[in-house]
């Protein structure tokens, strides 16, 4: 890093607009939610080119596997082959509502861009999504709010034996579920809907405790 | 618009050699502009793109919206906006997109001129009177090949009651546009979200598949000259 420092500070007169620069970030992920916990969360500085999901497309088997189970594995290899730099489970854990997780990357030159993702529970397949966002290279502090996506790759039942767990177990059991099927595509989520019923209903999930609205999450980054 | 266009015709005619001609002729700001969907059930039926100066108000929150939004929000017909938009001074140029948005397609539109405000709206075709809408945006900060994105809300038009009955939403085979004014609060403001049977409102012909949260739409605004 000094000599990447070294170089540039020779280089700035002729290079200030455009340069890209190594970066020390601090990236705060405060989960705003009344009911839902936050998997493993993965936070990644990668090259603008790389992006981990697109609004109106299908989701990637990695994407889906975080969007269904919480596993960010796979898409923190996907990450690897492009030398971005990776930070999983900052929280070790969950990430219960109303609370907040931190982490440091020192991102190399090449990752200009930042990604925070973690699935929602409980949801069939709902995920928070910061997407490739430009990480700015004026030092100071930059909050980002952020919405709930479905992946599109299971249907939203609404059934705790479709949904890995409800960490506030606030749910029932013995709804009917949803009639519904895959989006098959990256959306907005539309929510959990949720019943009032603990032992029946059309919705294992709770009406009071699992809805939400966005902004699900604020990232806080702290470009030093 | 017409006398920048003059004026350029100018410049070519009275210029005799190419590479100075292509040194000297001004472009008209031209911009593209692509609307991604991103709910899950409600098409959103051809949304319209005015390029207009600061005068042009496509709707004012907390105010009645116009007979040709009324229309566009309850029915999803685009023309009297479009015509209206066309007929006034204010406005360089007015788009309608060439189809529906089904939910996760994007469609693009092409708008040219010399203002620099842009308005979109576009009807979510499983509510009464709901669209997408994006209202007097200052595109002067865009340079030529830089692109933007931004989200858009869903807005209730507030001439229509919010009824979700198959009879009153379109794409329930229901009606579009009807004259009166039955929203108990004739104004526009945010979409508070369709209810839907499945959340226990049993006259809705909705279910929980209509359901939407913000943002429902994304739109990138790309200048290409």
């Amino acid at each position: 890093m000094t000599r990447r420092l070294l170089t540039t500070a020779l280089t700035t007169a002729t290079l200030m607009s455009t340069t890209l620069m190594a970066q020390e970030l601090e990236v705060k992920i405060t989960n705003n939610t009344n009911g839902i916990y936050f998997t493993p969360l993965l936070v990644s500085a990668h090259p603008s080119t790389t992006t981990l999901f697109t609004s109106g497309v299908a989701a990637s088997a990695h994407l889906k596997a975080m969007a269904e189970g919480g596993d960010v594995s796979g898409l923190a290899t996907d990450l690897g082959t492009v030398n971005a730099d990776v930070m999983t489970n900052p929280a070790s854990g969950l990430l219960a509502p109303g609370t907040t997780t931190m982490t440091t990357l020192v991102t190399a030159d090449e990752n200009t861009n930042l990604s925070v993702v973690a699935m929602m529970l409980p949801t069939n397949d709902g995920f928070i999504g910061l997407n490739n966002w430009k990480v700015p290279t004026t030092p100071g502090t930059y909050t980002i709010n952020i919405n709930a996506y479905d992946a599109g790759t299971e249907a939203n039942t609404e059934l705790i034996a479709d949904i890995p767990a409800d960490p506030g177990t606030k749910n029932g059991t013995g709804a009917t579920g949803f009639n519904v099927t895959a989006e098959g595509y990256v959306h907005i989520h539309r929510g959990n809907v949720g019943d009032s019923d603990t032992s029946g209903g059309k919705s294992d999930l709770d009406a009071a405790s699992h809805r939400w609205l966005n902004p699900v999450a604020t990232v806080s980054v702290t470009v030093k | 618009m017409s006398s920048a266009l003059i004026a350029a015709g100018l410049g070519f005619s009275g210029c005799g050699d190419s590479e100075e001609m292509m040194d000297t002729e001004v472009k008209m700001p031209k911009y593209e502009i692509s609307i991604t969907n991103l709910t899950a059930g409600q098409p959103m039926a051809p949304a319209i793109v005015v390029l207009h100066n600061a005068n042009y108000m496509m709707y004012t929150l907390g105010t009645s919206a116009s007979v040709a939004l009324e229309t566009l929000a309850e029915g999803g017909d685009n023309r009297m906006l479009l015509a209206e938009a066309k007929a006034t001074t204010d406005v360089d140029d007015a788009e309608g997109l060439s189809g529906f948005l089904t939910p996760g397609s994007m469609l693009s539109v092409t708008v040219e001129g010399d203002d620099d405000y842009l308005s979109l709206a576009g009807m979510l075709v499983n509510t009464n009177d709901g669209f997408i809408g994006l209202r007097s945006y200052h595109l002067s900060h865009l340079g030529v090949g830089e692109a933007e994105t931004l989200e858009l809300s869903t807005y209730d038009a507030g001439t229509e009651a919010n009824s979700e009955s198959a009879a009153t939403v379109p794409a329930q085979q229901g009606e579009g546009f009807n004259a009166a004014r039955d929203d108990a609060n004739d104004k526009v403001r945010s979409h508070a979200g369709v209810v839907t049977a499945d959340d226990g409102l049993s006259s809705s012909a909705l279910s929980s598949i209509h359901r939407f949260d913000n943002p429902t739409a994304m739109v990138v605004i790309k200048r290409m000259q």
